[in-house]
């Protein structure tokens, strides 16, 4: 099967559904001629030109209203942000209109619209271009949130995003966008709500969004040597999120590590730990471990930065602490 | 808040991983008992299986002994998972009630608390037994109420055995992989008298005397809960090696509480020991049906004269109950003189025995 990348899979959805239905359409900061800041939608306003293909000013609370509004009266709009940071702008756009109106009609209007994000540090853009704050659109209720940690992921859940009649969050990874990875020509959905199984483990079982699967993937691989197998689920979508996998897996290895980019507190990891300390402890073998980023701003100091991504070096310190208990 | 309804009597400072305190609830477990192997100790799910052993064995035991148990109090156990070995009874000659049943099910919260405190709090209180001392107590009064004892007192000389063994003990260990103990030459020379005199290793069977067919050495091991007598099976065709091994793995089993039934049931003749006080000698009470159960008290100095000198010689004092019925006072003199012969000329004692 053909290799490409996970900015070239979501592009590849994108064409697909502008393509095939004719109420879908993009709008975005430098998304048109520039092809977005990480490339997504290049050359998508020579296809489907600038009527489907809005490059906007910076006004993220104004656009994401627009779509909004275009999506309520029977659109598919696809918005881009260039960065989770500037949601902030839109928020009441976000959490009080988009999350909420389904709800307030009565079920009666709807919101079928996605908006595009990306989180990740590592690209020495500092504190206000770095974050990876996606677990606040977990918090709030009547949001979809998507996780997609390589390619073929990135593309089923884009069209399946595409489909849904509910506002959909689609949490892009800015360290992804340059991976490769098999997907196929044809179109396909993956299901909300159905984790994947990326390696499969009786020891130990890893939780992990996004990039820390790939991270995982790579230190799972060394224990193995050791004779420790690591299970990774990934949850691909963290709302709705697919927890009876997560426990199944549990009760199976009685012992979890969640990774996630986010911070720690009141992060991804601490509402998957919390799942599963209420629903399986007594399968527990040993204390539930985090790895995510620290509690401060990402640092735009390189070393520093570097320090701040929960790497390979801290899934490896937290299996090796897990270690003990087997 | 698992720990405050723990249904075990497991005080709360027990460090456990939430799969095993599970596990230890629904098997019946102490967990108060189990060795933890994680960080810190922490007690792992696997920690709890060989355990599983001891209780099963006891439970066997306790079977022989009859449990009185009312129905509710027995359905309510079971229904919380609480084993009926760990609840003393207070009804009619011991029965456990439901009563009892729920008393055990309520949290126990131990604190740490200096002396004077908890000695407060023990004075003019009543303590039930649990099952486990309450087969203690009833075996102990039967024998000591069945059996008439008689008691012999002996002093041997230990200064060639300690010597012996201080020539062999680093060797033996290289070979061995275990430390050989004053009490393993001992229990080897009791098993070798033993075929001399097998009366000894007899039981009072309705009106006939049994004489069991293997010689099985039991050792008197303190537990927390009790004493407990693990036995080395045919110790008269092991060679010191073996027995030295065997006695190592079942003491330090009897401290973890993973004996089996096998183990404590198979003894024959029972050694036990208070050497590392300083306990001169003591009487001992048979280990029924056993006929003869030989205590050992502390090696001390003693002034002697040798060769008009005046010089120190090693003195152990051992102590041989008998049951009356079965052994006569001659022979269990005759027995302790042999068994001090032996002790006294280890060379010769020992030097056919293979290791």
């Amino acid at each position: 099967m053909r290799e490409i990348t996970y900015a070239q899979a979501i592009n590849e959805a994108l064409a697909y559904n502008l393509e095939n239905d004719e109420r879908v359409f993009l709008m975005g900061e430098d998304i048109g001629k520039y092809g977005g800041i990480f490339q997504v939608t290049a050359g998508l306003l020579d296809q489907f030109g600038p009527e489907r293909i809005i490059d906007t000013p910076i006004s993220e609370a104004g656009f994401v209203g627009a779509a909004i509004g275009a999506a309520m009266t029977g659109l598919r709009p696809v918005v881009e942000i260039m960065f989770i940071d500037f949601t902030t702008c839109a928020m009441d756009m976000i959490f009080n209109q988009m999350a909420k109106i389904h709800y307030m009609f009565g079920g009666r209007g709807k919101v079928p619209m996605v908006l595009r994000i990306n989180i990740g540090a590592g690209r020495g853009t500092a504190a206000q271009h770095s974050q990876s704050f996606h677990a606040f659109f977990i918090h709030i209720p009547g949001l979809m949130v998507v996780a997609p940690s390589n390619p073929y992921d990135a593309k089923g859940l884009m069209n399946t995003a595409i489909l849904d009649e509910n506002p959909v969050i689609f949490v892009e990874h800015k360290k992804l966008y340059a991976t490769k990875g098999h997907v196929p020509e044809e179109y396909y959905t993956i299901p909300f709500g159905k984790a994947d199984v990326k390696r499969k483990g009786k020891d130990i079982t890893i939780v992990a969004t996004h990039e820390m699967v790939n991270r995982s993937l790579r230190v799972a691989e060394e224990f193995a040597k050791e004779g420790i197998e690591i299970e990774i689920i990934d949850p691909r979508t963290l709302k709705p999120f697919d927890k009876e996998l997560v426990l199944e897996s549990v009760k199976k290895t009685g012992r979890l590590i969640v990774g996630d980019e986010g911070q720690v507190t009141c992060g991804v990891s601490a509402e998957i730990s919390a799942i599963v300390a209420e629903e399986a402890v007594e399968y527990l073998q040993a204390p539930i471990l985090r790895v995510g980023s620290p509690d401060t701003p990402v640092p735009f100091s390189p070393p520093l930065e570097q320090a701040y991504i929960p790497n390979e070096e801290d899934i490896r310190e937290a299996v090796n602490k897990m270690k003990e208990y087997i | 808040m698992f720990q405050e309804s723990n249904t075990l009597n497991t005080p709360v400072q027990v460090k456990a991983v939430p799969a095993a305190r599970w596990k230890a609830r629904k098997e019946g477990i102490d967990l108060s008992l189990v060795k933890g192997s994680g960080p810190r100790k922490i007690i792992l799910p696997k920690d709890i299986e060989p355990y599983k052993v001891t209780i099963s064995a006891v439970k066997q035991i306790l079977i022989k002994e009859k449990v009185r148990v009312s129905t509710l109090a027995r359905k309510l156990a079971e229904k919380e998972g609480i084993s009926l070995e760990m609840i003393a009874g207070t009804g009619v000659r011991g029965r456990i009630m439901m009563a009892d049943v729920m008393q055990a099910l309520k949290p126990t919260i131990k604190k740490e608390k200096e002396g004077s405190a908890e000695d407060k709090e023990i004075f003019g209180t009543t303590i039930p037994m649990t099952q486990i001392r309450k087969v203690i107590a009833k075996r102990m009064a039967q024998s000591a109420f069945t059996a008439p004892h008689i008691y012999f007192f002996t002093d041997v000389e230990m200064d060639g055995l300690i010597q012996s063994r201080e020539k062999i003990v680093e060797a033996f260990e290289k070979e061995f992989k275990v430390r050989i103990s004053i009490n393993d030459f001992l229990i080897k020379a009791v098993a070798i008298t033993i075929r001399e005199f097998p009366m000894l290793n007899a039981m009072v069977k309705d009106e006939n005397i049994y004489v069991m067919p293997e010689i099985n050495v039991g050792l008197a091991v303190a537990m927390k809960e009790g004493l407990i007598v693990p036995a080395i099976p045919q110790v008269d065709r092991l060679g010191l090696g073996r027995i030295a091994q065997m006695r190592a793995d079942l003491v330090e089993r009897a401290r973890e509480g993973k004996l089996k039934l096998e183990e404590i049931e198979r003894g024959t003749f029972t050694v036990s020991s208070l050497a590392q006080f300083d306990i001169l000698f003591f009487t001992a009470i048979l280990n029924p049906p056993q006929s003869g159960i030989l205590s050992v008290g502390k090696t001390y100095d003693q002034l002697a004269l040798k060769n008009g000198q005046v010089d120190t010689k090693k003195i152990a004092r051992l102590g041989l109950s008998v049951d009356h019925r079965i052994v006569d006072g001659a022979v269990a003199a005759a027995f302790l003189q042999s068994l001090k012969n032996r002790l006294e000329n280890p060379i010769f004692t020992f030097m056919q025995q293979s290791f």
